[in-house]
């Protein structure tokens, strides 16, 4: 076995392959394999951009080659990267990106209800399949939609994204906060009694404050023309 | 099968001495092997509702720590003979014992009665965690003010979350002419924030505070707590009893149709 065949060139985030252009793609294969077998615990569980030099390949092979390295060692090769500037920098980019992309799916569900003294934080959008009594916080850089009752603690937006909202099917929120606005529910005088009737509002922002409206054609309609007049002023 | 039954609320003050004493009580007329174990350690009052006061030897933290034997500690009530009481410990505090110790206690427990009452102390600190370690099932005690709901959510998700699977409610002090008024939240509202089973709902009486003080609890009695307690009881025993009609003022007339009505 010669070792000279592929050499491996790495940092936290890239691996360069340096494959020899003379052998046949067979023989190439399995130097490959042996060569990253030796390495696997090294690289187990990375998550790494990949690059190839030295030798010309066509797609299909490419993906061979790519095959043959996940095989055999623990690395997951998120993207192959067609520059080769040997700057770590680039390479976090790419596989940042990359895991973006991956994580971006439907928002995240909750099932059940949160009760006083519970705390949800997500990254994303969430939909909560129950209630949320008073006492309990809801932390979301997305949307928040509850179906149920809203009675605690919401927080959308929380990472400054003013386009958040929250809706509820009974929305009676001790506070709602989006990005960096707050409004709170008026201290009812008499007892929270359980007139609970389905009455779904949403929270956005608009003119700079909080708007919490019920869901009807005009509000959906309220809400899409603020979205634009933000985009509109940013560009 | 012998049931450890943890009575709790979070809040300080909503009736779960009260509840221990006369639910004891009142599983034990049904003729059930009874123990109500108090453990809040440090500030015991069981023992004063239930009028057993002088009778202590030994404690709850003798009978862990091996001073003395189980038997030795258990004081048998003289007014029904299926009822013990292990008393907690004055002098010591709630770290004094750990939720493992608890679990082997109840344990050991179970061979000899069919019901374990635990009353747990109020808050959600070390003596929580000490009553809820054996627990098959809770009862969560509140009252209908805000201020006991939000502490009975409190309770209610981390009873969840220590995965005591039954978990049912227990409002006390219900004041019907508050209620109607608007005043006070209804049996029907607590319910529904809480959305938790409902096992008893007993109303406000000035018969308790008494039987408090005299250390005779009123489970079965005439009065209308009485009453309710004792429904308890049997819906512990797991008899289907509907809900007493707290609304009505109690003429001769109303009970006779009251006996009727079904809920």
């Amino acid at each position: 076995m010669n070792r000279n065949t592929v050499i491996i060139k790495s940092n936290k985030y890239g691996l360069i392959v340096i494959l020899d252009d003379k052998i046949p793609f067979d023989e190439l294969l399995l130097d490959l394999a042996d060569k990253f077998k030796e390495s696997a615990n090294f690289f187990k569980n990375a998550k790494m951009a990949v690059s190839f030099r030295g030798r010309v390949m066509t797609k299909p092979q490419e993906k061979m080659v790519v095959d043959t390295i996940v095989n055999n060692s623990g690395i997951h090769i998120l993207c192959i990267v067609d520059e080769i500037p040997e700057h770590e920098e680039y390479y976090r980019q790419a596989v940042e990106l990359a895991e973006e992309k991956q994580e971006e799916g439907d928002g995240m569900f909750h099932r059940g209800t949160l009760r006083a003294g519970q705390v949800l934080e997500t990254e994303h959008s969430v939909i909560i399949l129950g209630d949320v009594n008073p006492g309990a916080n809801v932390i979301s850089k997305g949307n928040i939609i509850v179906l149920g009752s809203c009675r605690g603690n919401v927080y959308a937006g929380a990472s400054g994204d003013r386009g958040c909202i929250v809706a509820a099917l009974v929305m009676k929120p001790i506070q709602v906060r989006i990005a960096d606005k707050i409004a709170r529910s008026a201290i009812v005088k008499r007892v929270d009694t359980c007139e609970y009737s389905m009455d779904p509002k949403i929270a956005y922002i608009k003119d700079n404050h909080i708007y919490v409206k019920q869901i009807s054609r005009d509000t959906l309609n309220d809400i899409s023309e603020e979205e634009e007049n933000t985009s509109d002023s940013v560009q | 099968m012998s049931e450890v039954i943890v009575v709790t609320s979070g809040k300080g003050g909503v009736g779960k001495t009260t509840a221990t004493a006369n639910i004891g009580t009142g599983l034990a007329k049904l003729n059930h092997k009874v123990v109500m174990i108090d453990t809040d350690i440090g500030l015991r009052n069981l023992d004063v509702v239930m009028g057993l006061e002088n009778r202590i030897v030994y404690n709850l933290v003798d009978v862990i720590e091996g001073n003395c034997r189980k038997k030795q500690a258990l004081i048998r009530d003289k007014r029904f003979p299926n009822l013990y009481l292990l008393p907690s410990a004055q002098t010591r505090d709630k770290t004094a014992v750990t939720p493992e110790q608890m679990k082997k206690l109840t344990d050991e427990l179970r061979e000899h009665f069919d019901y374990i009452l635990l009353d747990c102390p109020a808050g959600i600190e070390q003596g929580f965690k000490n009553a809820i370690a054996g627990a098959d099932r809770a009862i969560v005690v509140t009252t209908p003010e805000v201020s006991a709901i939000r502490d009975a959510d409190r309770i209610i998700g981390l009873l969840e979350s220590n995965e005591i699977k039954k978990i049912e409610l227990l409002i006390n002090r219900l004041r019907m002419d508050m209620i109607r008024r608007g005043d006070m939240m209804s049996v029907d509202d607590v319910v529904e924030i809480l959305a938790a089973n409902l096992i008893g709902a007993v109303p406000d009486d000035e018969g308790v505070v008494i039987s408090t003080n005299q250390g005779e609890p009123l489970a079965g009695e005439e009065t209308r707590a009485g009453q309710a307690f004792l429904n308890i009881s049997r819906r512990i025993i797991g008899e289907a009893v509907p809900l007493m009609e707290l609304s009505k003022p109690e003429t001769f007339f109303s009970r006779m149709t009251g006996l009727f009505r079904k809920n």
